[in-house]
């Protein structure tokens, strides 16, 4: 049982069951509070039937011309709450979201070529890697550095499915500013 | 080629993972450009001023930006020496002064600029790096305010002094300024902040007052309706968000709500909002049963339905029918939930729902907390199941939520931690191909297992109970196999506390890479304990990294609600506004102020000199205790009971903790600093302080100040003073009784060990404050009637201290006599208790948990060592 509500900057102090798994990131207040002052919409919760947040997703809209679309930022899932499709539902509100209030091509996210759990759920719920980027993420150590996949969905407004169709190469990060 | 003012580049904020994220910190194209253009319209109006021309003072921004400020200052002061009145330069000229360090100068400077009032924009911009920097708020309005003065009509510099504005929390000058705003320019956006203004001006004022201002912003936004100026969702839920803080009928806000739906663009927003507002009956049941259709796990939707079907009197047959028909046909937690949900809305303890539940999603880790509020209707049911657990990961997770039920339920003891164990050993297999960071749901035995050996420990016993160390020896023995379990290291740290070690609390705190809004909500478990154990070295470090975020709200926060103003998120504002005042008035911030003022000052306290200097560092606590938040976070260890007490340590510390504080504060402010009215003032409370917790503090830091009244009255007051001070060392006997006691009956050293022998050399700091004639009178040389109680004072001290010493010295000998063979016996009973080979324990870690109790106890005899130079001098 779910509630999907839009996120609110009160949730930021009763997220830890979430926020101390290790693969989640905790930001600072600037870029949590950014998303919510430019993308409020984008930016949803889980709550289970006693008001725990069971995870939550945040996004923005982005690009030019034909690359304008709808951005996954973070996706989490607190770990007792893994396996029972919140991942879907919350993913279900992003593309909503881009695709009838901000009228996108499509939606993108960026995945850690290494995570195959995460890949597998995002190539059921259709999506596909539109190109590899060399040393997406970043390690303190250059052994920690890793590639990220840029998976994509067209969205209706996409009519010909032009946004997914995979690069025959990899990118570099510099090449990936939408701005 | 314009110029922006040096170090406009927005810089990417600090946390790692905003490069993987993306580009999200850089600023859109539009405001970029937007930004540009105003830096380019304003250069331009520099130029026209007959200013230094901008070709000279490239150079200048390009030093600066390089960080070469001696180069920019030589630069500056040469273009000076022609124009020595030149706003940019001596603008620029400050803003290096306070890079290379010379705040005073590069303060004096701005002030004079300011003196000028300067209304051009490049300028003011340039002048506000400085007065940032130098962390000068009330300037940066100040500046603003005066431009606004000089050029009413410049639109721009208004905005600019509105967006001041709304770094500070002056929520009635907001108003002002953006009701003048919307009179003068005819954009919408200026009504629209006038209507946040003033609703944040009735959020934080009193009721009656804050009716009529809300009152006021519904006409306002009314007006705006009939104008057709809501244009947008923001704005529409800001108009909700007012009706909704007024108490207005759900139905007239889904009247406005329904007259500007076409704002909301994606149904399933109407949906939920309609569900929320339209009174339960037919039309709410068929909107939830439409939601349903297409979400059959969404549980407003379901409590939509419910709330109808019991409102329509629905027969039960038929709720119960359609509740089957979802089950069938989707499959959801929600459904099978809404069978639990409705049974308990009527009453009816049937275990069917719980037993399809079970069916359902008994083998998911989310069934015992999506339970939780059911279990007590079911306890016969859950006492009948039984399970044997198997190497099959839907086994082991149905086992694991057994067990966590008839915890819950009272239904298992200490007595059922071995048939735990064993379950782990038969389950634990089902794990091994899991990376680290994966949930390992055999844990949660080791978890369960740990918390049945300490239920029954006493927190205060002070002979070491072998539970507390054949649970760290489970925990442990986890954390290798999954170093990611955060469960696991919440219970260490409380389990390692009770055993007065605090390097592997830290050690594991800082595993779980704790940061930003968390260090408010989990360091205060802890924060609260690590100087009240005697470290108060490593307290006050821990302090200062985990108070940090309190800075970071300070400075980051307000530039937030500057962005939501910008981008039109109005409905945003107050909820940034709430956020900021959570953390400026945390608990948690005001109790680390609080332990951080205890620590300093005893640290402080070799002479006068250190106690004064501590003392003026010292941030106040408030005293209106009834404005904070509380955001410490207590439930997020699991203990799968019913009330959720802590394990082991103390509860949070509270309000009575913090106003004590607070008071005692500032009398020891006020006779350090000699400012009797401010002694007079808090004495009274400290003197009545009834909890016994901190009675003693309480009398001591009263009787002291009470010494200094005396001692600083116009007339001889020997007789009053000779009584205060003998007060002061009643308590202390009776303290050092005490500690003694515990001392003598002690055969380990542990929190009430440790925190007994802190507490003792606590008061005697306090108490030793009164020793010292400068503080006590503000005269060079006391009267002799001061002089000879004095004395005597310090003559009766003598033996107190060397009792505290004695005692502490009795410790350090048991250390070795019993509490380290104590340590090493229960390290083998674990090993050799049922499932021993899951509670092993080195040799090193006993070493470690040593090294630890010697670290505190010689922390805490050095500061009593300390003090007796401080008494005998």
């Amino acid at each position: 049982m779910t509630t999907l509500r839009r996120f609110r900057t009160d949730d930021l102090f009763t997220l830890n069951n979430i926020n101390l798994d290790p693969l989640t990131e905790n930001y600072n207040i600037s870029f949590y509070l950014t998303y919510l002052a430019r993308w409020p919409d984008y930016f949803s919760v889980a709550e289970s039937a006693s008001g725990q947040a069971m995870g939550y997703v945040m996004g923005k809209a982005e690009g030019r011309g034909k690359e304008w679309h709808g951005h996954v930022t973070a996706l989490t899932v607190g770990p007792a709450f893994r396996r029972l499709g919140l991942g879907k539902q919350l993913m279900q509100v992003l593309e909503d979201v881009s695709e009838k209030i901000y009228n996108g091509y499509f939606v993108d996210l960026f995945v850690r070529a290494s995570n195959a759990v995460a890949i597998s759920m995002y190539e059921q719920l259709g999506y596909t890697t539109y190109r590899r980027v060399l040393e997406y993420y970043s390690g303190t150590r250059p052994e920690d550095s890793e590639d990220a996949l840029d998976m994509r969905k067209a969205l209706p407004r996409d009519v010909n499915k032009e946004s997914v169709i995979p690069l025959k190469h990899p990118v570099r990060p510099e090449d990936i500013n939408f701005d | 080629m314009s110029k922006r003012p040096p170090g406009a580049r927005r810089k990417a904020p600090t946390s790692a993972a905003s490069s993987r994220a993306g580009s999200a910190s850089t600023p859109s194209p539009a405001a970029a450009a937007a930004a540009a253009a105003a830096a380019a319209a304003a250069a331009k109006k520099a130029v026209k001023e007959k200013e230094v021309p901008q070709w000279q003072i490239n150079p200048i921004y390009e030093a600066l930006d390089s960080g070469n400020h001696k180069l920019a200052l030589q630069q500056i002061t040469k273009l000076m020496k022609k124009s020595p009145s030149s706003h940019i330069l001596r603008a620029l000229r400050a803003i290096a002064t306070v890079r290379l360090g010379n705040r005073d100068e590069a303060y004096q400077i701005v002030r004079k600029v300011m003196a000028e009032k300067p209304t051009d924009l490049v300028i003011l911009q340039t002048l506000v790096f400085s007065l940032r920097a130098l962390g000068k708020k009330d300037d940066i309005v100040e500046l603003h305010q005066t431009a606004y003065e000089q050029a009413a009509n410049d639109e721009e510099v208004a905005n600019h002094y509105f967006m001041a504005l709304v770094r500070t929390t002056d929520f009635a000058k907001w108003q002002q300024v953006a009701l003048s705003l919307s009179r003068t320019y005819p954009h919408p956006k200026y009504r629209y902040w006038n209507v946040v203004a003033t609703f944040l001006q009735a959020m934080h004022t009193d009721r009656n007052k804050s009716t009529v201002l809300l009152t006021l912003c519904e006409r306002m936004l009314q007006k705006l309706a009939t104008e057709n100026k809501i244009a947008n969702a923001e704005q529409l839920g800001l108009y909700i968000d007012v009706l909704t803080a007024l108490g207005r009928d759900k139905a007239v806000i889904k009247e406005v709500l329904d007259r500007h739906l076409h704002l909301v663009k994606v149904e399933e927003e109407v949906w939920r909002m309609h569900l929320d507002l339209l009174p339960s009956g037919e039309e709410r049941r068929d909107l939830a049963c439409t939601v349903l259709k297409k979400n059959a796990d969404d549980w407003a939707a379901w409590t939509a339905y419910l709330d109808s079907v019991i409102a329509l009197d629905t027969p039960v047959d038929d709720v119960n029918a359609y509740i089957d028909s979802m089950q069938t046909s989707a499959r959801t937690r929600g459904a099978f939930l809404a069978a639990l949900e409705y049974a308990r809305r009527r009453a009816d303890t049937d275990p069917a729902p719980m037993a399809a539940y079970w069916q359902f999603i008994g083998h998911k880790p989310c069934f015992y907390n999506d339970v939780t509020p059911y279990l007590t209707a079911y306890r016969d049911w859950v006492a009948s199941l039984t399970h044997v657990v198997q190497a099959t990961p839907k086994s082991a997770t149905l086992g694991v939520n057994l067990r966590k039920m008839r915890r819950h339920l009272a239904l298992d003891s200490i007595d059922s931690v071995d048939a735990i164990l064993d379950e782990y050993l038969a389950a634990r297999s089902v794990d091994e191909d899991l990376l680290p960071t994966e949930r390992r749901e055999a844990d949660e035995f080791i978890a369960l297992a740990a918390l049945y050996l300490v239920d029954g420990v006493d927190k205060d016993t002070v002979v070491l109970d072998g539970r507390v160390v054949r649970a760290i020896g489970l925990l442990e023995n986890g954390v290798e196999r999954s170093p990611k379990n955060f469960q696991f290291k919440l219970l260490l740290i409380r389990l390692y506390l009770h055993l007065g070690s605090v390097s592997r609390p830290l050690a594991l705190f800082e595993s779980m890479d704790i940061k930003s809004i968390q260090l408010d909500t989990l360091s205060h478990t802890l924060l609260e304990s690590i100087g009240d154990l005697g470290y108060l070295r490593a307290a006050q470090g821990f302090i200062h990294e985990s108070t940090r975020i309190y800075a970071d709200n300070e400075r980051e926060t307000p530039e937030m609600v500057v962005q939501a103003f910008t981008h039109g998120t109005v409905t945003q504002v107050p909820d940034f506004i709430r956020f900021y005042f959570r953390l400026a008035k945390s608990t948690a911030r005001m109790v680390a102020r609080a332990e951080s003022w205890r620590w300093s000052l005893v640290a402080a306290h070799r002479d006068v000199k250190g106690l004064k200097r501590a003392v003026a560092e010292s941030e106040e606590l408030p005293i209106d205790m009834e404005e904070l938040y509380e955001n410490r976070d207590v439930t997020v260890m699991e203990r799968f009971v019913e009330r959720k007490a802590e394990v082991l340590v103390p509860p949070p510390k509270d309000r009575v903790f913090l106003e004590m504080v607070a008071r005692a504060q500032r009398v020891v402010h006020g006779v350090v600093m000699g400012d009797a009215e401010l002694v007079c003032e808090n004495v009274k409370v400290l003197m009545d302080e009834e909890d016994a917790r901190y009675k003693a503090v309480a009398k001591v830091a009263a009787h002291v100040g009470m010494s200094y009244l005396e001692a600083t009255a116009e007339e001889e007051q020997a007789k009053d003073l000779g009584e205060h001070l003998t007060a002061i060392l009643d308590v202390l006997r009776a303290a050092v009784e005490r500690v003694q006691g515990v001392v003598g009956g002690a055969t380990t050293i542990n929190m009430p060990v440790l925190k007994a022998l802190t507490s003792v050399v606590e008061l005697l700091h306090l108490a030793a404050i009164a020793t010292h004639p400068s503080t006590l009178v503000t005269d060079k040389k006391p009267p002799a009637w001061i002089k000879s109680a004095v004395t005597k004072y310090r003559a009766d001290l003598q033996p107190i201290v060397e009792a505290v010493q004695s005692a502490i010295t009795e410790v350090q000998g048991k250390m070795t006599s019993t509490a380290t063979p104590a340590l090493r016996d229960a390290v083998t009973a674990a090993r050799n208790a049922h499932a021993g080979e899951l509670s092993t324990l080195s040799d090193a870690w006993v070493a470690q948990v040593g090294d630890d109790w010697a670290t505190a106890l010689s922390s805490i005899g050095d500061q009593a060592a300390q003090l007796a130079l401080v008494v005998r001098a």
